[in-house]
């Protein structure tokens, strides 16, 4: 995922930098339930480091998305938390001022490169291709703070993959969670069941593939998939392909250059008739 | 400090409009907060913070998102999951993940050899050292001793 990334952002000529200095976003069900005022002032740091480089954050994984955008939705609401937040940080010579703009992969592809910039680069259309997207529930929600997308029929993932050539289906458990979180609370078998009520239905449907921006997700859709093919032996074969394989696919680079031989599930049948 | 608002409970009871919505009560068997909910309000929560459903809410926020008095199954459940991690009646795999975070700031370190195959450049530096004067000046490990 993250070398595809890097590839259409080279291609797509964004200026990006790696910071030294990040921790874990903090991670929601675990961080925050056990000490909230540790998930701010972590989730605030992450942000002032962005903020000292002079640099905005952008993401693929919609967990940190959701989780940095409350953080900076609340502190930036609240003057008393931010104090608060800031009397913490002043120590490590950081301070939140929440004047950089934090952005999702999808905000970026969709709301500032636009259709004309992404469409000049398609070298080999998706046409054909029907994809069912799973935008994933932390790319919209909470929407008090996001103020991006619609939480229940959010559509300017599939306007991208529409920009592509592709179909973006419409589909019933369109955005049923992936269940990731049942597999962090060790009940992996009902994390399986989550999983399948999904793939059920993509199945039925006939789509070519899954896509989704986020790493958990990804890894519900493609590890947990082969897991229920190799121990429950059903066979779904439906490959989960990331926003960023179908731009650098649509881009013209192949499977190999973009990282997509690692993934469980193969992908060798959405390249046929491209 | 547990505190749970019984009259948004009430009537969270009463409504049940995200019901059919909620991913994990359409395909988790026996997960159902309104239980829950209904053990509150006959004053036995107490008895309910070991118990497994508390960890099968996603935190996928549609109940929120939907919620008529902006309270939804998913405070109900977070409130549980705090008290829950407060007592340590927690999955293992939950323990060992605070455990990780609390000393590294993250839940897992790069894979070097990894990134090395894919030809992507070394993992930018952490924030360990600052992260960990953040825990001790917010007196985590006290709030959490045990």
């Amino acid at each position: 995922m993250e070398k595809a990334t890097r590839k259409i952002l080279d291609l797509l000529e964004l200026d990006y930098v790696d910071l030294d200095g990040f921790t874990c976003c903090p991670e929601k069900t675990l961080v925050r339930n056990m000490d909230e005022s540790l998930w701010k002032a972590v989730a605030a740091r992450n942000v002032a480091v962005a903020e000292k480089a002079g640099c905005g954050l952008t993401m693929s994984c919609t967990g940190c998305y959701s989780v940095l955008k409350s953080v900076q939705s609340e502190l930036k609401t609240y003057p008393r938390i931010k104090r608060e937040i800031n009397e913490s940080l002043q120590p490590l010579g950081l301070e939140f001022s929440g004047t950089q703009p934090i952005r999702h992969l999808v905000e970026v592809l969709n709301s500032e490169i636009g259709p004309g910039r992404i469409k000049a680069l398609v070298t080999r259309p998706l046409k054909g291709k029907r994809i069912a997207v799973h935008a994933g529930c932390h790319l919209v929600r909470p929407s008090r703070a996001i103020h991006f997308d619609d939480p229940f029929k959010p559509t300017k993932y599939d306007q991208i993959v529409e920009w592509l050539g592709a179909t973006s289906l419409e589909y019933s458990t369109k955005m049923f969670c992936c269940g990731g979180s049942l597999d962090r609370a060790d009940q992996h078998s009902r994390a399986l069941n989550m999983a399948r009520v999904k793939l059920d239905e993509v199945k039925a449907l006939g789509a070519d593939a899954i896509s989704t921006t986020c790493p958990e997700c990804f890894r519900v859709y493609d590890n947990n998939q082969f897991l229920l093919q190799r121990d429950n032996g059903v066979q779904y074969n439906i490959p989960v392909i990331t926003l960023q394989e179908l731009l650098g696919l649509a881009f013209g680079m192949s499977p190999e250059e973009l990282g997509m031989d690692g993934h469980k599930i193969e992908t060798g049948a959405f390249m046929e008739g491209l | 400090m547990l505190f749970f608002d019984l009259p948004s409970i009430k009537r969270c009871v009463e409504c049940r409009g995200c019901e059919q919505e909620c991913p994990a009560f359409k395909a988790v068997k026996g997960y159902d907060p309104t239980r829950l909910n209904r053990e509150i309000l006959a004053g036995r929560a107490m008895e309910w913070f070991g118990y497994e459903m508390v960890w099968q809410c996603l935190e996928c926020h549609t109940c929120t998102e939907m919620c008529p008095q902006n309270y939804s199954w998913e405070k109900v459940m977070t409130i549980f999951k705090a008290e829950a991690m407060r007592r340590g009646l927690v999955p293992k795999i939950v323990v060992r993940g605070i455990a990780t975070f609390l000393k590294t700031g993250k839940l897992g370190e790069p894979k070097t050899a990894v990134r090395k195959a894919l030809g992507l450049p070394d993992a930018a530096a952490d924030g360990r050292e600052d992260f960990l004067r953040l825990v001790e000046a917010l007196g985590v490990w006290d709030r959490i001793h045990g």
